[in-house]
């Protein structure tokens, strides 16, 4: 049986966790972190780098280099790599892939699903677009659910008596609050708001720009020029930040950052949580804005809300948990790692939809408002951004002309008054009405959202009963064909790194056998002959690239140097000697 | 005659979760003696890792022009002494200078055009890497050409 698995995909990071044995597990990557870089680059040789790997070469490689993909999802935004595009869909599948073979080799077995979270805010056409990237990643995505949502399940406040409470995000770049009802198990979406231009980079901005200059004040000299230098304070100037958490204080100690005229020059900076605070008031102030218009967007007064839930690593902040303890009247709940917590609600909701965890049942919002374009190119809303999902709304038009027989229904997405300036979801027409003046006929349309977000929209014709409908579904800019070529390349692309991986292995090995081959002493005349002729056809091996050829040389080294038996030496010095004595013979 | 439908049902599940929770126990038996076989190298990995900026300042203190010879000397002697502990406990430098680069064992912190190097070749190394055995404790902070 193949493992569910929860996944976070962040804009600057993303995390994997899973069920087992009835508990949440985060699963580290192959390289030991809890949370992967969501970085894919592409090298000069083909190879695709996704996570810390492609985060070094980013500098390198700026141009084959892609990061926060998940701001582009549900555009037509295209990167171009050696001629082929590749679309958002397929860019952040590459990050899923990754932790997904993540995941298998932690679990040790085939992962085929996934609940996959999306930030509340998500368009139709965003949720499409990364429900399209699962997919092509191999996953099979059960649900998309909404971040703050799976924040909630993964504090167990739905378990809990009925409750309104607030998701304070702040993430490496982006920010989101929401307002969540909760009420016997079901968790909804009252109203999200945010700024997806605000996170935890902009606090070490603060802290570095403070560094540079108390130090240009004491000692006039500018390290912004200096690019190793920099590289040093960015990585003090986050790490003073991390530990601005626990401590008062902190000392920020470069020893040999510059050479001045009278020689090395050294970096002490004293920092304290008080500095800190002043260097990033106004960044927590930008919070306040977001928090305030989730609120009043949810109806709700402060004092309604029981509790405040804090994601996203920079929520660790001393002065973020103060300032919204401020303007809630109420001290935030932590205790779950803030970075892992929305995997963890959706690892959960995998266990709901497996049937390992019980007693939860999740409602989403739609994140815009949904209408049909009438005269004059207005857009009439029918249903509201922000109700709950699933939902059912019909409402009655009619025609504006004299013996019109067929309207054309445009179905919009937006919180714009006029039809052009929102985002149409699709179109259709409904013949065959009958002859009458203007506004007589009576044309129902109803507009149908079920669970998981699919939009359904009929008009039907009163009159004659004549009926037209059309489904949402393909909203991500891609096509049934796009998805299923990308699934193609997708495979393609892991068959190449299988057997870049598989070459790289073959020839490492080969590599070895060969030196140590060549390091054998005392051999006979027929033994050097026979290493001569394994070293030749190893060395046509290696260049030929090809693991098949490889490994039948590698068998025929490890079958010679077996042949040597125990008499014969190995010199510690290895090859290099013993290159020069194949060349004497 | 067999069970009635209830029964049969509840069977059914005790069976599915007894698989689950023995391919659980499985992979958790798998995942624990990996650990066991790894935690005391890793924990000597994270010690090493504390160190490593104790090393960068020696070796920067070691770039500095002194006319204090004896003094130059002593700090040369203590990056000896801690090359040499680090050496024995399986500690090697990542190889960069002039190598081609590869994000599996260098950092690029700059990149610089110059027609005369190759592609993608190390033209200096800011951060000295190390590795000890297959694992990598910090790769090399490193400017790259072209």
């Amino acid at each position: 049986m193949a493992y569910t698995i929860g996944i976070d995909l962040g804009t600057t990071n993303s995390c994997v966790c899973a069920m087992e044995g009835g508990e949440v597990t985060v699963i580290p990557n192959a390289e030991g972190g809890r949370t992967t870089p969501s970085v894919v680059g592409f090298t000069k040789t083909g190879e695709r780098l996704v996570g810390q790997a492609a985060k070094r070469q980013a500098v390198a490689n700026p141009e084959r280099t892609i990061s926060s993909i998940k701001r582009e999802m549900g555009t037509d935004y295209g990167v171009k790599i050696d001629g082929k595009r590749f679309t958002p869909p397929e860019i952040s599948a590459m990050i899923l892939m990754k932790l997904k073979q993540d995941a298998e080799s932690y679990l040790g077995g085939p992962v085929d699903s996934a609940v996959i979270t999306v930030p509340a805010y998500f368009t139709d056409s965003q949720r499409q677009a990364t429900k399209d990237a699962g997919k092509i990643a191999g996953l099979d995505v059960k649900r998309i659910i909404n971040e703050p949502t799976a924040a909630a399940v993964a504090y167990g406040v739905d378990k809990e008596d009925a409750q309104k409470v607030m998701v304070y995000d702040l993430g490496g770049g982006t920010f989101d609050v929401s307002i969540l009802d909760i009420n016997g198990g079901v968790i909804e979406v009252l109203a999200t708001a945010g700024n997806n231009r605000l996170g935890g980079d902009d606090f070490d901005a603060c802290v570095v720009d403070y560094l540079l200059e108390e130090f240009k004040k004491e000692n006039r000299m500018d390290l912004r020029k200096d690019p190793a230098a920099m590289q040093r304070v960015r990585e003090a100037a986050e790490k003073a930040k991390i530990e601005l958490s626990g401590v008062a204080s902190t000392n920020v100690n470069l020893p040999y950052i510059a050479v001045g005229k009278d020689g090395p020059v050294h970096m002490d900076v004293t920092l304290t949580r008080a500095k800190f605070n002043s260097l990033t008031s106004h960044l927590v102030e930008k919070t306040m804005g977001p928090m305030q218009q989730a609120l009043s967007d949810s109806g709700l007064k402060v004092a309604e809300l029981s509790k405040i839930l804090m994601v996203g690593g920079s929520s660790r902040i001393p002065a973020v948990q103060e300032a919204v303890e401020r303007f809630t009247g109420k001290k935030p709940f932590k205790g779950i790692n803030p970075d892992e917590c929305v995997a963890m609600g959706a690892a959960l909701q995998a266990g709901v939809l497996g049937g390992q965890v019980t007693g939860l049942l999740l409602l989403d919002v739609t994140p815009l408002s949904l209408g049909i374009e009438t005269l004059g190119g207005v857009c009439t809303r029918l249903i509201e951004r922000n109700t709950t999902l699933p939902i059912t709304k019909s409402q009655i038009f009619s025609t504006a002309q004299n013996f019109q027989t067929s309207v054309e229904i445009n179905v919009l997405q937006g919180e714009r008054q006029m039809a052009r300036d929102n985002r149409s979801l699709g179109k259709f027409k409904l013949t065959g009405i009958r002859h009458a003046m203007r506004g007589v006929p009576q044309i129902e349309v109803t507009f149908n959202i079920d669970a998981n977000g699919i939009v359904n929209v009929s008009a039907k014709d009163l009159g004659t009963g004549k009926q037209q409908a059309i489904t949402i579904t393909a909203s991500s800019n891609l096509s049934q064909e796009d998805i299923d070529r990308a699934i193609r390349d997708a495979q393609q692309y892991a068959e190449q790194d299988r057997r870049q991986k598989e070459e790289a292995t073959a020839k490492d090995e080969l590599e070895q056998l060969m030196y140590q081959a060549q390091a054998a002493r005392k051999l006979t005349r027929e033994q050097k002959q026979a290493r001569s002729a394994a070293i030749r056809n190893a060395t046509k091996a290696r260049k030929s690239k090809d693991p098949d050829q490889m490994r039948r040389s590698i068998a025929e080294l490890q079958s010679l140097i077996a042949s040597f038996g125990s008499d014969v030496e190995y010199d510690p010095n290895g090859a290099q000697d013993a290159e020069f004595e194949e060349e004497d013979e | 005659m067999g069970f009635p439908l209830v029964l049969r049902k509840k069977l059914d599940q005790c069976e599915l979760r007894f698989s689950e929770l023995e391919r659980e126990y499985q992979n958790y038996r798998r995942r624990n003696a990996e650990i066991k076989e790894q935690s005391y190298h890793q924990g000597g990995c994270d010690a090493l890792k504390q160190i490593l900026p104790v090393f960068d300042n020696l070796q920067r203190a070691l770039e500095q022009s002194t006319e204090d010879e004896a003094f130059r000397v002593g700090i040369e002697m203590t990056m000896n002494t801690l090359k040499k502990q680090m050496e024995a406990l399986g500690v090697e430098e990542i190889p960069a200078m002039g190598q081609t680069f590869d994000p599996n064992l260098h950092e690029a912190a700059e990149h610089i055009l110059d027609p005369e190097l190759g592609e993608c070749v190390i033209t200096r190394v800011m951060l000295t890497g190390f590795r000890r055995g297959d694992r990598i404790l910090r790769h090399s902070l490193v400017v790259v050409a072209n």
